[in-house]
């Protein structure tokens, strides 16, 4: 059926046809389509919402899907080297750019997150993350593999940096993504399970930290314990939507939703569509993302090579985590935080990011053959380790 | 190479260890070690991944099919009135307030874009738009812009026909009330968005569960009667305003409650403001000598007063600084019963001082005329007592001075007086069994409505008389308090009464605002020459609505003499003879 190809067809075309997950891709596909279906779903009600022209946001979203599916094709016909290039390039490029948003940023809702490069407002630090995750990938797998304690140091002390420049955005939900990410990477790589804990416990006192210091944290925590508390609105809305969807939804363009909440288009997007399209389009989309996900870490089963395996799973995390958060605000599962629906929320740099995240995971999770991991050893140390040697 | 050999092969701490015996022992080398680890731990995180987007499934299921889908719509939820509000009726099945569904159309100015165009379109099927104002309208660009109200189903039709998505047809759910004024202060009225803001309308928004219809116990044929006897006695006595309420001393339901001058809750503000104000309920008005049957009915209950001891009336009685006289000045010594016929103060004084003080208020309590009334009306007003308790402020009390309670109080308690005893709480939903509590012997009952239907008939309230139906009853009027007393010329007259005098079974008060003497008076200005005639009116109006039967006492002796000349031997027999329809 899928026979576009020959076999024996040595094009990078064919080459990337026969290598690829397919159905990864596919899912991915489908979730890019969504992410158009949504953007004429959503935006327009918020757009005429805050007087723009009626297809501000929409026709914005349209070409940054068209681009993030361009960059997500392109990225991963990427070779691993290649990955783990563009993956250094694009982190030390995030670095500086999430060092310049606390000088020149541009700020919105009270924290500087955005970069005016070309016109075009650039979110430095949603690329910083899967950037993040293959470089940590490799510094883990460097510690693994050559019993290196500065490895893991650095990958630690690349974590704090991070986190450090995310708190002086400040941006709590990036921070506690990527914390969330390096975790779940170091368990993988199989990190000692007491460190873990001792970490775990250092997050939970960071989160007790930033409750008691930070009054929006405070709010929306006490407000998701206690709704009474304080205003609830817009969880409240997008549970109002969820629930009037019942089976089948409202009905396409029906909802109402979008046209009440300031972030129906990007944080709340799920409750538009749930509204909308019902259990039935709600469910379809989790079932996405939870495909996507497991069909990548099933697909780790067989990597034989060590920081491939951890930087896929590790993206594999980052992009499941990130849909999983959004996913419980959105049923009220969570306090509120603003995270996106990787494809289908609306924002050009989120979309970008997340283009490159699965960009990254279908070029790292493509079948190579032996000859190809042997020809190509991605560093000194995989080598001497496959031939049993020592350093 | 053995494992046992690496030195850091535990870095992944015990457990770790634990899981990967297997992949240890199989690898050949570190490399392929860290790589079985991190599948074995990956096993882990598809199960947790599973587990987290089942919950998310499942939490989606929860919140979608649980809920009934209609009652949590977005943006309707905001007004919580997606339940009917129910009709209310009187007591007959009359509708007095009901709800009629409009179809509102509206427009989404910027999506679109001839306006000129639709508007003549619009035009074509709504004729009465005005036509400027939504060119106006539409030429801008706000979201919803309203255009006409009260399109039938045929326009509503065509507008739809019309295809255009920028148009936008809603269903508005609007009150109607059919009695217009007749029981404006009872029905009240809702606001545009359904919010109860008057009357029984505001009391609804506080039930919980709401039937599809509210019955009342008023009965509108009685009220609209009540209403037209009174608004006429205003207009002929050039009152300042009135009210008057009738209710069944048997059980408490009101039957009719009027406060004039009133308005059409249909459109509540095409009048002031003022004349919301339920003065029945709400106002507090010292209402003078009707108490003095309370004050009767204290003294004889207490059994320290007997019904054949005199009181002496002829001089003015001196209580600290101030001197209580009668108007009516029999100058003599009067019985209880007179004192009540001839309506005298220095009497009652006397009366309610042989009770101790602690008595004569907790009489008062026991009235229920130190308390804000508990009522389906939201609008009740509370009672002023005097803040001291010392001989004069009782003394005035006892005819109905120093002391304000609404009219509703005062008709409560006088009900309680005639009907055998029972203190009957005021009701507008008609109650299955009536629980009163007595306040008074019937004895005692029996002797104040003889007392009543005496002043009726040879006191002050005679012009309340209707032939055939007994009526008893206490004028009072009360001058209005004003700045550093009482102002002389303006009056407050009621009258309290009930019929029929042999087992009273309605209970009426009357009341005048400020009522003008006109030659027919005499230009007097009391109770007697007004309140009470129109209580005469509104009772041999009411009367027959309510199906009491008149009884015609004819002296026997006449009747006799009827009877031989006629040759109708049945008329020497009847003693009650059926009113002629």
């Amino acid at each position: 059926m899928l026979r576009f190809f020959a076999r024996t067809d040595k094009s990078p075309i064919a080459q990337w046809w026969w290598t690829v997950d397919r159905w990864l891709v596919a899912s991915v596909v489908i979730l890019i389509g969504l992410g158009y279906l949504m953007a004429f779903a959503a935006s327009p009600a918020v757009a005429q919402h805050i007087g723009k022209p009626i297809y501000y946001f929409a026709n914005k979203q349209l070409v940054f899907l068209t681009l993030a599916l361009g960059v997500f094709l392109a990225v991963s016909m990427l070779s691993p080297r290649l990955v783990r290039y563009l993956a250094l390039v694009s982190f030390i490029a995030a670095l500086v750019g999430v060092v310049a948003t606390l000088f020149i940023g541009t700020s919105a809702k009270g924290a500087s997150r955005w970069l005016m490069i070309a016109g075009v407002s650039v979110q430095p630090s949603e690329i910083l993350k899967p950037a993040f995750v293959v470089v940590t990938a490799q510094l883990f797998a460097y510690h693994k593999t050559r019993f290196d304690g500065y490895a893991l140091i650095c990958a630690f002390a690349l974590l704090v940096l991070c986190c450090v420049l995310l708190a002086g955005q400040p941006d709590i939900g990036q921070l506690t993504l990527m914390g969330l990410v390096w975790m779940c990477m170091y368990f993988l790589a199989g990190g000692s399970l007491r460190l873990l804990s001792v970490l775990g416990v250092l997050g939970i006192v960071a989160g007790g930290y930033l409750y008691a210091t930070q009054p929006h944290v405070t709010s929306r925590v006490d407000r998701f314990i206690t709704p009474s508390s304080g205003d609830t609105y817009q969880v409240d809305k997008a549970m109002d939507a969820i629930k009037s969807g019942g089976i089948v939804g409202v009905g396409p363009g029906d909802g109402r939703v979008k046209s009440i909440l300031p972030d129906a288009h990007s944080d709340y997007v799920f409750a538009v569509a749930a509204e909308e399209g019902g259990l039935l389009i709600g469910s379809f989309i989790i079932c996405v993302f939870a495909a996507i996900v497991l069909r990548a870490l099933t697909r780790l089963k067989t990597e034989r090579e060590h920081w491939i395996q951890l930087a896929a799973a590790g993206l594999t995390c980052l992009f499941g985590l990130q849909a999983i958060i959004n996913l419980a605000v959105n049923l009220n599962l969570m306090p509120s935080k603003g995270m996106t629906l990787p494809f289908i929320s609306y924002g050009g740099s989120s979309l970008l990011a997340s283009a490159l995240t699965m960009g990254m995971l279908v070029a790292l999770s493509r079948r190579r053959s032996h000859s190809q991991m042997m020809a190509r050893p991605i560093s000194g140390v995989t080598l001497q380790a496959q031939f049993g040697g020592r350093a | 190479m053995k494992h046992a050999k690496l030195p850091l092969v535990t870095a992944g701490g015990d457990w770790a260890g634990v899981m990967n015996v297997h992949a240890v022992r199989r690898a050949g080398n570190v490399a392929n070690h860290g790589v079985e680890q991190t599948g074995a731990r990956l096993r882990l995180a598809r199960i947790m991944f599973v587990l987290v987007f089942a919950v998310l499934g499942g939490r989606l299921a929860q919140l979608t099919l649980a809920e009934d889908p209609q009652r949590a719509r977005v943006g309707m939820a905001d007004s919580e009135v997606q339940v009917p509000r129910p009709a209310i009726t009187d007591r007959n099945g009359v509708v007095l307030a009901s709800q009629i569904y409009l179809t509102t159309l509206g427009a989404n100015a910027s999506e679109i874009q001839n306006g000129d165009a639709v508007v003549d379109q619009l035009r074509a099927i709504v004729p009465d738009m005005n036509a400027q104002r939504a060119r106006r309208l539409l030429a801008g660009t706000r979201h919803y812009v309203e255009l006409a109200k009260g399109l039938t189903p045929v326009q509503k039709r065509a507008v739809l026909n019309l295809g255009n998505p920028g148009l936008k047809l809603r269903r508005e759910a609007q009150r109607v009330y059919p009695s217009g004024s007749v029981a404006a202060h009872v029905v009240g009225f809702s606001s545009t968005d359904m919010q109860g803001l008057m009357g029984l309308e505001r009391r609804l928004d506080a039930q919980v569960q709401m039937s599809p219809v509210f019955e009342t116990t008023l009965d509108i044929r009685v009220q609209h009667a009540v209403r037209e006897s009174l608004s006429a006695a205003i207009g002929k006595f050039s009152a300042k305003g009135g009210g008057a309420i009738l209710m069944d001393a048997t059980n408490g339901e009101i039957l009719a409650l009027v406060s004039l001058p009133d308005f059409d809750i249909n459109r509540p503000s095409a009048m002031p403001i003022s004349r919301h104000f339920n003065a029945m309920t709400m106002g507090v008005y010292e209402l003078g000598s009707i108490f003095k049957v309370m004050t009767a009915a204290m003294a004889l209950e207490s059994g320290e007063v007997k019904l054949d001891e005199t009181f002496d009336t002829r001089a003015p009685l001196e209580i600290g600084a101030a001197t209580i006289r009668d108007v009516h000045g029999e100058k003599r010594p009067l019985t209880p019963r007179e004192i009540v016929i001839h309506s005298s103060n220095i009497g009652s004084v006397q009366l309610a001082l042989r009770v101790s003080d602690v008595a004569h208020y907790d009489f008062m309590e026991k009235l229920g005329l130190t308390q804000r009334l508990q009522f389906e009306l939201p609008e009740t007003g509370a009672p002023l007592m005097p803040v001291r308790w010392t001989d004069i402020e009782r003394a005035t009390t006892s005819f109905g001075h120093g002391f304000s309670v609404t009219p509703l109080h005062a008709l409560v308690a006088g009900a309680a007086m005639v009907n055998g005893g029972v203190l009957y709480p005021p009701r507008l939903t008609r109650a299955e069994v009536a629980v009163g509590t007595r306040v008074i012997s019937e004895p005692t009952s029996m002797v104040l409505r003889d007392m009543m239907r005496d002043v009726v008939t040879i006191g002050t309230g005679k012009k309340a008389n209707v032939v055939g139906y007994d009526v008893i009853g206490k004028t009072g009027s009360a001058n209005k308090p004003a700045r550093g007393g009482y102002d002389d010329d303006a009056l407050i007259t009621s009258f309290l009464g009930a019929f029929p005098h042999s087992n009273p079974r309605y209970a009426l008060l009357v009341m005048l605002d400020e009522p003008q003497g006109i030659p027919e008076t005499h230009n007097l200005t009391l109770a007697g020459w007004n309140a009470a005639p129109t209580a005469a009116e509104i009772i041999a109006r009411a009367a027959p609505l309510l199906g009491v039967r008149p009884a015609l006492h004819a002296p026997k002796a006449a009747r006799e003499k009827i009877a031989a000349e006629t040759d109708m031997p049945s008329l020497a027999l009847t003693t009650e003879v059926p009113h002629a329809p």
